[in-house]
């Protein structure tokens, strides 16, 4: 984010580095260092998989995607972090949707590619963007950009892979899926944007309207979800939503030429995108050290966890409080900039924008309020009560060093979200107009201290009015009208959501009346998904060949 | 004015027992009852503190925080409230937005309570809760924003000043946000329609069916807490007249004297609202909620329109 100007890195790679792609550089960075670190420990046990060298291959490629300077070689690494990550996927029947998916938007790419080569007889972005000359790029070939691109960052039409991708991943690999492979996408979609200074009306509120069903959608099928991995890749969806919601603002502010909601809408996405790796790493690698610990990832199996492991029970809740938005921490100063940026389209004297405005704003309502609901599931239903079974009532503290990699991770999203007055202007640089013309105010850091303080007088009351009081007592079972309390009265995780279940019924029918496979019958055959994995690994070794050549 | 920061939330939270007394006497009226006198609530509370707590085996910290962090936050969003000045004492937190998700954040650790102790009855409450945030969210929201744009700001004492000035071409817009807001201040306040009186813990408040002793009481005081900040927050922004424009001393009691009568007639209203209406199911929950939603809509269609 410090870089002023563009600076060439490499003649040969053809890579540069830009104050843009330096946003993706530091995510990247943040979330491959303690997802490294909470490798090592990982690999210490037998019985789970080594990760080591696909890890590297996906951090490696995605970071020469991130820094190429031209279309050939981004779609190319692009293709290399997925095939890498596809192969880390656990489960061979787990990923086969996405090697389907994922070469599907390879090929939709390439045709990109060979549209714009046909068109303007260059691939490298500076060309590009003196061909262009101002002018936006032709609307079928954004088209065809959105949809390679929303097959690998899981736009929600398109987003059928992510979650059982996840499922049985160990939680490093999630942690990368997350936090890096899918921000590519992203990248390629911002990347194309940005080539001219005019954008098209339509593309904005076509990244809008994504964004919104992308950010809802996510947050409704998690709430349904009780697998603790699938649960927070469908956040990750709804975090895409949500960053989708910011740069579609910053888009609509440069069709309209407002430089005030192109920066606001612009940084806020961003400032997001760079929140949401931070605070799902967080939360994947807990997860992953919970599962070290109990080997379950289905959260009904555990409870009452918080007792025997109080330091994951701490980083987590700040993890998952930060994925709920909820202040002081960053979710909440990046989604606030969000709101922010709606709310100067609401204020915008043209019809659509005023249409489009408060619509957006409930929308990214509805879907905080189901994610502040779906986050008090999993702590509640993790970690508080009583214990479901008996691996979550003998777990013991994890390993010091998954312990310290989640832990740095929460210290960062505490960081992000109470200093984002002064971690903000340092986005400026990446956005082609100046923040402060903003002058957004943010939630200010003395509210984080007065929330420590606040607290002080109920206690100043308590003890004051203590007279002879006894002290504090744990003892006993809840109570259940008069009879004996049994484990299996606990609430369940399915139980928690029912009224939500209830409300939203023909919306949780659609997906399952709409998924792709229905009718493919060969889809469940043990051989597809061995030749699937030969095809990867085929496609990987000629890609790292060539690449190397 | 970081005096009035300071004393205005603690003021609040002192007569939150009174606002709740007065309502428990209004609707002991209503049923042609004497009632047990206005100052009850404060009887009680000071009785609890001194009384042991007692929690399940099973709770742990969050059970036993929980009634603190809350106040703490409700204190905080009392801060950034117009009451006798329009002008928020703390504009730092007065924004909307921020307004909104401390409340979010009160509620969050209201539902993690209830999972807490292992008991049936209080998740349940913790899931009915976060299905009312859910669903009245969207109401709340809107209605605000609306108001919010027609004031040209997201800053709460800007929308109470664009309702004291009353600007005449939006008075339609106005009112219907007034309202749809009016319908999603009952809902927060956990009164309207679901809840009922006499069963309330195994309703809405079946989160606090745990706790006991001194941790009871300052949920109990809490939850009134909560009640008179969502009032105030909807009479100090959508009825601002009477609210000092500029901070003087001669100006104080006039204005304490007139918040008080706007909160005393809020909750009266409120009272009487509640025990003149048929009680739903909770699974007519969305329906109702549709309906406050609806009203919010009519209002930004008619800003809009206009």
């Amino acid at each position: 984010m410090m870089a002023k100007s563009d600076v060439l890195v490499s003649g040969h790679w053809h890579l540069l580095l830009t104050p843009l792609n330096s946003v993706w550089m530091v995510t990247i960075a943040l979330c491959g260092v303690f997802t490294s670190l909470f490798s090592v420990v990982w690999h210490q046990r037998r019985d789970v998989a080594a990760i080591g060298l696909l890890s590297n291959l996906i951090l490696a490629s995605s970071v020469t995607a991130i820094l190429a300077d031209n279309v050939v070689l981004l779609v190319v690494m692009t293709e290399m972090t997925t095939l890498a990550a596809y192969l880390l996927t656990g489960c061979r029947r787990s990923g086969q949707l996405w090697f389907v998916l994922g070469r599907t938007g390879t090929l939709i790419l390439i045709v990109a590619i060979w549209l714009l080569w046909h068109r303007y007889g260059t691939v490298s972005y500076a060309e590009l963007r003196q061909a262009l000359n101002g002018a936006p790029l032709p609307p079928a070939l954004l088209l065809l950009i959105l949809c390679g691109f929303g097959l690998q960052s899981g736009l929600v039409p398109l987003h059928s892979w992510v979650a059982s991708a996840h499922a049985h991943a160990s939680a490093p690999a999630c942690a990368l899926y997350s936090g890096v492979v899918m921000k590519i996408g992203l990248y390629g979609i911002v990347r194309f944007s940005l080539l001219s200074d005019q954008l098209p009306l339509w593309w904005a509120m076509l990244i809008l309207i994504a964004g919104l069903i992308t950010a809802f959608a996510g947050g409704l099928y998690a709430l349904m979800e009780h697998n603790i991995n699938r649960l927070l890749a469908y956040h990750t969806i709804e975090n895409i939503g949500i960053i989708l919601l910011g740069l579609g603002c910053g888009f609509m502010g440069m069709a309209r030429h407002n430089p005030v909601l192109e920066a606001i809408g612009i940084a806020g996405g961003l400032y997001h995108l760079f929140n949401h790796s931070l605070f799902k790493t967080t939360l994947f690698l807990c997860a992953g050290a919970i599962r070290f610990q109990t080997g379950h990832y289905d959260i009904e199996k555990l409870g009452g966890i918080g007792k025997r492991m109080p330091l994951i029970s701490l980083i987590m809740l700040v993890g998952l409080m930060s994925m709920a938005a909820l202040p002081p921490l960053n979710g909440f100063a990046s989604e606030w900039l969000i709101y922010q940026s709606f709310f100067r389209l609401s204020t915008h004297p043209l019809f659509v924008d005023r249409l489009l405005g408060p619509l957006l704003a409930v929308g990214l309502a509805i879907t905080g309020a189901l994610a502040v609901m779906c986050v008090a599931k999993v702590y509640g239903v993790i970690f508080l009560g009583a214990s479901r079974t008996q691996e979550a009532e003998r777990a013991l503290p994890p390993p010091r060093l998954m312990t310290f990699s989640a832990g740095a991770m929460s210290v960062c999203c505490i960081t992000a979200g109470i200093a984002s007055p002064w971690l903000l202007p340092l986005l400026q640089q990446a956005i082609p107009v100046a923040l402060h013309s903003a002058r957004a105010d943010l939630l200010h850091p003395i509210t984080g201290l007065l929330l420590i303080a606040a607290p002080l007088l109920p206690l100043l009351i308590a003890t004051i009015f203590r007279r002879d009081r006894l002290p504090y007592r744990s003892r006993g079972s809840a109570w259940a009208c008069g009879y004996q309390h049994e484990p299996g009265m606990v609430i369940t995780s399915s139980g928690f959501t029912q009224p939500i279940r209830a409300a939203f019924r023909p919306l949780l029918a659609l997906r399952h009346v709409r998924h792709p496979l229905n009718g493919v019958t060969a889809w469940q055959e043990e051989w597809l998904a061995h030749v699937f994995r030969r095809l990867a690994i085929i496609e990987l070794t000629i890609l790292l060949v060539a690449v190397a050549a | 004015m970081y005096l009035l920061a300071l004393c205005q939330p603690i003021a609040l939270y002192f007569t939150a027992p009174l606002i709740s007394g007065i309502n428990r006497v209004a609707r002991a009226r209503l049923h042609n009852r004497r009632g047990p006198g206005v100052l009850q609530e404060y009887r009680d509370l000071f009785k609890l503190l001194s009384r042991q707590s007692v929690a399940p085996a099973d709770s742990g910290w969050v059970f036993r925080l929980m009634p603190f962090l809350m106040t703490g936050i409700l204190l905080i969003i009392a801060t950034a409230l117009p009451v006798i000045t329009l002008a928020s004492p703390l504009s730092l937190s007065g924004d909307l937005i921020t307004l909104l998700y401390l409340f979010a954040l009160a509620r969050f650790f209201f539902l993690i309570a209830g999972l807490d102790t292992g008991s049936p009855f209080t998740a349940i409450g913790a899931s009915r809760e976060a299905a009312l945030g859910v669903l009245t969210e969207p109401c709340l929201l809107l209605s605000l924003w609306v108001a919010g744009q027609v004031a040209g700001s997201t800053h709460i004492s800007n929308i109470a000043r664009c309702y004291e000035l009353w600007p005449t071409a939006h008075s339609l817009t106005l009112v219907l946000a007034c309202i749809a807001c009016a319908f999603a201040t009952m809902i927060e306040t956990g009164r309207l329609p679901f809840d009922l009186a006499e069963a309330e813990q195994e309703l809405q408040e079946g989160v606090l069916c745990e706790y006991s002793g001194a941790g009871f009481a300052l949920v109990k005081w809490s939850i009134s807490f909560r009640q008179l900040v969502v009032l105030q927050m909807f009479v100090g922004v959508f009825f601002p007249w009477g609210e000092m424009k500029i901070f003087t001393m001669a100006g104080l009691a006039l204005a304490v004297t007139i918040a008080l009568i706007k909160l005393v007639a809020g909750s009266l209203i409120i009272a009487l609202c509640e025990n003149s209406m048929a009680r739903l199911r909770m699974s007519a929950l969305p329906r109702v909620t549709w309906f406050g939603f609806g009203l919010a809509f009519l209002a930004y269609v008619s800003l809009l329109a206009a």
